[in-house]
């Protein structure tokens, strides 16, 4: 019991694919924290955070049989949860206001409020190479294989978006 | 502010974030339920059905060797759970040892796999052993082994590292002929049992799970030249033209 916790993701997919229950809740817990922080700055709504890596799970243990076991899982299972959670925001209204409650929940600090804010007015695609970096500590090379994009596309992107977010917390009001 | 001022800052921000425990709930019933429906599978599917093509070949007064080679089916005696999991292995599917796809079956140009690296203390037939129970209990690779990059070409077993070739982990012959791995019949079997066996290799038949348990791998004997570490300079593989 006590070894379970340090086994590699990739031995507890295989436990599952034998049917270890306890393999999945281990390898559930362990991505269920980063996946919401990831959907939570992509979305910029808990409720739709939540919604988003809900789903991703579903989908990613459907169909953990097209994973291959030869790769790291967290950047499969992350690129799910970008995608999930990218779906939702171009269904949502494409700039989120966030509400009194809302700001309520993000935090008391000004410093706090202006980041989420200047977060979401990035690009979908900007704002999710900062988060892979921000939450997952992933370097570019590791971004760019989880998106299936290029490692200059990354570095491009994430220098855009943080001058970007730069500019947008000077320009905020104190 | 610098970028890692932004970022620190960033991440401080996401920290605070925690999911619910409704979702962290939702999470592991769904990682929950792709476990339950691997073991609903493995049940549907408990018979083993011997898939094997080969020759038998008479070692000793009572014991027997069943020579299994590589086809489309696989050349290990595997059931249909099994079976489906070396499909969904990356690398298994594609190994020449096991699958007789559309690559190679010589070492000179079979397509490279990686290895597999073993906890201290694993010799080349106790890793052999693994790869094979683990292959046919469930098609996937031993778990208490690891991943690693492909030895160099022409090497089996690494003894330093303990990495076994997963592109060649039976040997292969003087030419480059990857091997698939050999069973064998203990003696102990009664001549009904291992005719049982024979048969099911030969025509595909069912066989109960105590007979397919009953063979056990003959560990191939390695040449110098296949050990990385070993007296051996590396095997000399002759050229192929097509």
């Amino acid at each position: 019991l006590r070894a379970v916790p340090r086994s590699s993701d990739q031995v507890l997919v295989r436990r599952i694919r034998r049917g270890d229950r306890q393999a999945a809740e281990i390898l559930a817990e362990r991505h269920v924290r980063p996946a919401y922080r990831l959907a939570v700055g992509i979305t910029g709504r808990p409720e739709l955070a939540e919604d988003a890596v809900q789903d991703a799970f579903e989908r990613a243990f459907r169909k953990l049989s097209s994973y291959d076991d030869t790769r790291p899982f967290a950047p499969w299972l992350y690129r799910i949860v970008v995608n999930r959670s990218l779906n939702l925001v171009t269904r949502a209204p494409a700039t989120v206001e966030l509400t009194e409650a809302e700001h309520q929940a993000v935090g008391p600090s000004c410093e706090r409020l202006d980041l989420v804010a200047a977060l979401q007015s990035l690009e979908p695609d900007k704002r999710v190479v900062v988060l892979m970096r921000v939450v997952l500590g992933y370097s570019p090379p590791e971004t760019a294989e989880a998106l299936g994009v290029a490692v200059g596309t990354v570095h491009s992107r994430l220098s855009r978006a943080l001058d970007e977010l730069r500019e947008l917390l000077q320009g905020a009001p104190p | 502010m610098t970028d890692d001022d932004l970022l620190k800052a960033l991440g401080r921000r996401l920290d605070e974030h925690e999911p619910s425990e409704a979702l962290r709930r939702r999470a592991a019933d769904s990682a929950r339920e792709a476990a339950d429906r691997a073991r609903a599978r493995t049940r549907r599917r408990r018979r083993i059905v011997i898939a094997v093509a080969g020759a038998l070949v008479i070692a000793g007064a009572s014991a027997a060797a069943l020579t299994t080679r590589p086809w489309e089916g696989g050349s290990l005696p595997v059931g249909p759970g099994a079976r489906a999991g070396i499909s969904e292995s990356a690398v298994l599917a594609r190994a020449p040892w096991l699958v007789q796809g559309s690559g190679s079956p010589y070492v000179q140009d079979a397509r490279e796999l990686p290895s597999l690296e073993f906890p201290a203390g694993t010799g080349y037939a106790a890793a052999a052993r693994a790869l094979v129970g683990s292959v046919l209990a469930d098609g996937t690779l031993p778990e208490r082994a690891a991943l690693r990059p492909a030895l160099e070409r022409g090497i089996v077993w690494d003894a330093r590292a303990r990495r076994l070739s997963l592109t060649s982990p039976f040997s292969y012959t003087g030419l480059g002929r990857i091997r698939a791995p050999t069973f064998r019949i203990p003696p102990s079997l009664s001549p009904a049992e291992a005719s049982r066996i024979v048969a099911a290799a030969r025509g595909g038949a069912p066989a109960g799970r105590a007979l397919a348990g009953a063979i056990t791998l003959d560990v191939p004997t390695l040449r110098p030249c296949q050990i990385q570490g070993g007296p051996g300079a590396p095997c000399r593989l002759p050229k192929r033209t097509g």
